[in-house]
Order: structure tokens, then C-alpha cells, then sequence
């Protein structure tokens, strides 16, 4: 079988030894929802010593700005900050984001992550279905409510698996 | 066209099968008719259950279908999709199906 693109960005992070969680539609998918994505999503512990592990693991990645034409690299003011760095990779795109859900950073949603295991030797930190679908629906947005009966159905599934 | 005779006579028909010789085709060999309406009772017997779609218009046969796997194969299963959908795309660019 050959490897996820996506989770060949998850292996060097997780091979830095960054700390991130996995959000957006990429948790959904590694939590079972069938639902497609284009980009992956973390957020990242803005720690200045976290924030130099991931900025080494961008720069083996190749992570430019992806909507600027002069390929800007992401640098350490951008990660501290809570903002969202919108970022294409060798492996695609990739969107660091500082803070979520109006204001939540890394510390703040973890107690509603777990672990999930990838491949042997490989556990990242994904966001559980409940607080995506929360999420989902505090942003409001047409394209964010639009998923959020299929979150909910997978997450009945999972409720009712043995 | 196929060769073998839609029906041969009445009772043949019922029968199911070629009494003489005919173009194309064998005495004793089943009439179109007879493989239609084999077919059919064959379908009979094979109804598709009705799909697994909730009040929401979500497919549940598809999230169960997503929980057997392992969450890279899902991350995987994805990936090629959207791939496929890119190629088909890419082949589209010179002359675009609208």
C-alpha cells in the first residue's frame, strides 16, 4: 500500500517531534467521516521552542505561502502569532493555523483530542468528532454546516460499533 | 443482432428452447424469450436491499464502509479520489466537457 500524502507530512512532524493537533476535515476523514479534503490542518503549539521543530520540518517540506507569487517562506513571527499561514508543501498543502474556533489555541483544545495511531510508530494527536462537528457549528458558515450531518451520522456509527 | 430466434411458436416459447434448426442457432439451444424471462426471475430473486440513507440524506453504508478501515487507508482512500478527479480534469483541459 502506498503512503498518504498527507500523512507523509504527519510522519515528519511527528519524526520533529512537533506538537500539533490534526483539524478541520482531515480529522473528520482519520476519524472515519467520508468526506473529502484538499488541505491538512494543525494547530500548533506556538511554544518558541515547537515553533522551531515545525520550522525545520517546513523547510524539509519546501512550505511556501501558497496564494503569494513570490513564493514567501514561513518564518518564526508567523507561527507565534495566532494567525492562519496557508502553505503548499512537496506533499501539498498544509495550513498551520495558531488558534481555531474564534480563539482556542493548542493548550485549549487538547483535552479534546486523543491519539490516533497511523502507521507503526506513528500516533498523531487528532481533534475528537464532537468538538469538530462544535466547531463546525460555531463557525456558521454554509461550507461548514454542510458537513455537519455527515460528522454527526459518523459519529453515531462509532457510537454504536462494539 | 442476435441470431438465436425470439420465439419459435407458442409452446416453444414456454419451453424455452429451439425445436428446428435456425439460423444462427441449435435445436435445443434457449430462445431470446427464454433467457429474458430466465433473467428476470433471476433479478426476482436478487433485489438490492434498500439503501442505508438517513433522514439527513446521508449515506450510513458509506461511514461503515470508511470505520473498516485504518485511518491512513482513509486519509488514502481520499487522496485517490480527488486524484482521479484531477487526472479526469487534466484530460479535459485542451478540450472542456461543459
Amino acid at each position: 500500500m502506498r503512503s498518504a500524502r498527507s500523512a507523509e507530512i504527519l510522519r515528519l512532524l511527528a519524526r520533529k517531534e512537533v506538537e500539533f493537533i490534526v483539524v478541520g476535515m482531515t480529522a473528520g476523514v482519520l476519524r472515519g467521516a467520508p468526506v473529502t479534503t484538499v488541505d491538512l490542518d494543525i494547530v500548533h503549539r506556538r511554544s518558541p521552542e515547537n515553533v522551531a521543530r515545525l520550522l525545520s520540518a517546513l523547510a524539509e517540506l519546501d512550505a511556501v505561502y501558497r496564494h503569494d507569487p513570490r513564493k514567501l517562506r514561513p518564518k518564526e513571527s508567523h507561527l507565534v502569532g495566532p494567525g492562519h499561514q496557508l502553505l503548499t508543501t512537496i506533499h501539498g498543502d498544509l495550513d498551520c493555523l495558531g488558534m481555531i474556533d474564534q480563539d482556542r489555541s493548542y493548550e485549549d483544545l487538547l483535552e479534546q483530542t486523543t491519539e490516533m495511531k497511523l502507521a507503526e510508530g506513528l500516533s498523531v494527536r487528532v481533534l475528537s468528532l464532537g468538538a469538530l462537528i462544535e466547531i463546525k457549528e460555531r463557525c456558521g458558515r454554509p461550507k461548514d454546516l454542510a458537513v455537519v450531518p455527515l460528522l454527526r451520522a459518523t459519529l453515531e456509527e462509532l457510537k454504536r460499533e462494539p | 443482432m442476435d441470431p438465436r430466434p425470439l420465439y419459435v411458436s407458442s409452446r416453444d416459447s414456454f419451453a424455452g428452447t429451439v425445436r428446428e434448426a435456425h439460423p444462427g442457432s441449435s435445436p435445443g439451444a434457449p430462445t431470446r424469450y427464454a433467457y429474458a424471462m430466465r433473467a428476470r426471475r433471476d433479478d426476482a430473486d436478487q433485489v438490492p436491499a434498500e439503501p442505508d440513507i438517513d433522514e439527513n440524506g446521508v449515506d450510513r453504508a458509506q461511514i461503515r464502509a470508511m470505520l473498516q478501515l485504518t485511518p491512513e487507508e482513509r486519509l488514502l482512500r481520499v487522496e485517490e479520489f480527488i486524484e482521479s478527479i484531477i487526472e479526469i480534469r487534466k484530460l479535459n483541459e485542451e478540450r472542456p466537457v461543459r
